[in-house]
């Protein structure tokens, strides 16, 4: 069960009337130079501040945020996939589109409680949602319809479906450690033989070194070397 | 000269000859009723101002019917805008003509922590705000945003005072209103987009039938 901070608890058990907003947070990458930005779109009137976790965030609103689905969760690793809806006329939201690459984006979606008499924020804004953009539809509205734009998002489990890749290049374990040759001959592994106290009876050619070899000459049979040891 | 938008009170607004007019506000909710007929309450939107504007008929030869419908094809378009203030009620009820409030620039002076109530200060001893009067202020930078409120509950500026007690508005005061900003008594204004597909352009023999419109109050 959730736990609510008590300002929220005590008003909820009041029953006088709800005033709920849903915020949504997009940290999307800048285009043009790859830095990470953040943007906010809630379905309140206009642009706020909230305090989330000690930080302060600028939610864009005026109808930038249309529609937030009901959230699902559950026990175990089943992927999740909620669709948030946009539209696609304010100036913050083109900026998601076109400014920013938005793939895998982490999006983390709150829920502020409101009292409705003051319109006060009750509590700081709760998380019910954390998840990475997994599709963003972008349709082209009938004249006199409302287009509007459909982000898919998944929830966390989503990383793990990812499958490991079967294999691994030099030059990626030369980025973690450009001394390491580990993964030196990995291009060419099982495509060479290796003959171990026998004499060498291979007929096929000798595969193409990789270019990023240095020059280095690989090892190959050439009727002696399998009389090494 | 091209227009610029928001389209002026004297632009738009105050050419037009108003046979009915309605303007009101609420806020969007979720209502679920019980079995027992209690209904719970939910607000899923903050409310802004809406309005219908009904034009009077005019002969057919009269040029300001065919001037409005061109000022109604330029409104309806993507990106221009008008102000509006309530035709029916454009100055407050103690100074029904605005000429009280012309020599003094009335600001806000107090916002109270609930959102609902406010003060205004700049104004002579004994200016009454009566329940119902309409006031705006702007607020905000980049677009300025343009609030209009209904005083709900009247306050008066008493004796050796320079402002009036703190008297309840609707719709609540939005985050970003500063007391210091300039308080508009006479004609208070908002901005506002119109509701696609207005009615007009219609004839009927030495008649042009009325237009008619729908607007919705824009922040942005």
């Amino acid at each position: 069960m959730r736990e609510y901070a008590p300002a929220v608890t005590s008003f909820l058990s009041e029953l006088r009337g709800v005033k709920v907003r849903a915020l949504v947070w997009i940290q999307a990458r800048n285009r043009s130079t790859g830095a990470v930005e953040e943007t906010g779109f809630w379905n309140g009137a206009d642009a706020q501040d909230f305090v989330i976790s000690g930080v302060t965030r600028t939610y864009y609103g005026a109808g930038a945020l249309m529609n937030v689905p009901p959230i699902k969760s559950g026990v175990g690793l089943n992927v999740q996939m909620h669709d948030l809806t946009l539209s696609g006329v304010p100036p913050e939201v083109l900026q998601l589109i076109h400014g920013y690459d938005a793939r895998l984006a982490p999006v983390e979606v709150h829920r502020a409680v409101f009292d409705p008499e003051t319109a006060q924020l009750l509590a700081e804004p709760h998380r019910l949602l954390k998840g990475t953009i997994e599709e963003m539809n972008v349709p082209r509205p009938v004249p006199g319809e409302s287009g509007e734009v459909t982000i898919t998002v998944a929830t966390a489990a989503r990383r793990l479906t990812p499958i490991l890749t079967i294999n691994k290049s030099d030059a990626a374990q030369r980025s973690i450690n450009p001394n390491d040759r580990g993964r030196e001959y990995s291009a060419i592994s099982g495509a060479v033989g290796v003959f171990w106290g026998v004499k060498n009876s291979r007929s096929a050619p000798p595969p193409t070194a990789p270019t990023t070899d240095g020059g280095r000459e690989i090892p190959e049979g050439d009727g002696t070397s399998g009389q090494r040891r | 000269m091209a227009l610029t938008f928001p389209l002026t009170k004297a632009q738009f607004i105050e050419k037009l000859p108003v046979n009915s007019a309605r303007l009101w506000i609420n806020e969007p909710r979720q209502i679920d009723r019980m079995a027992n007929g209690t209904i719970l309450p939910a607000s899923i939107g903050d409310p802004v101002w809406r309005g219908t504007i009904t034009l009077a008929p005019s002969r057919i030869t009269n040029a300001v019917a065919y001037e409005i419908e061109a000022l109604l094809s330029v409104l309806d378009r993507a990106g221009s805008s008008f102000v509006v203030y309530d035709t029916r009620r454009a100055y407050p009820a103690y100074d029904p003509d605005g000429t009280i409030v012309d020599s003094y620039a009335p600001i806000i002076t107090q916002l109270a922590a609930n959102n609902r109530e406010m003060s205004v200060g700049g104004l002579p001893v004994g200016y009454t705000i009566t329940p119902g009067d309409m006031l705006s202020f702007t607020y905000g930078a980049n677009p300025v945003r343009r609030a209009l409120h209904r005083a709900v509950t009247g306050a008066t500026v008493g004796a050796g005072e320079s402002e009036t007690g703190l008297f309840e508005v609707t719709p609540a005061i939005k985050p970003g209103a500063m007391t210091g900003a300039t308080v508009r008594l006479k004609k208070p204004i908002m901005k506002a987009i119109l509701e696609p597909n207005p009615e007009y352009g219609s004839g009927r023999p030495a008649i042009v039938p009325g237009a008619s419109f729908g607007f919705v109050q824009t922040l942005r």
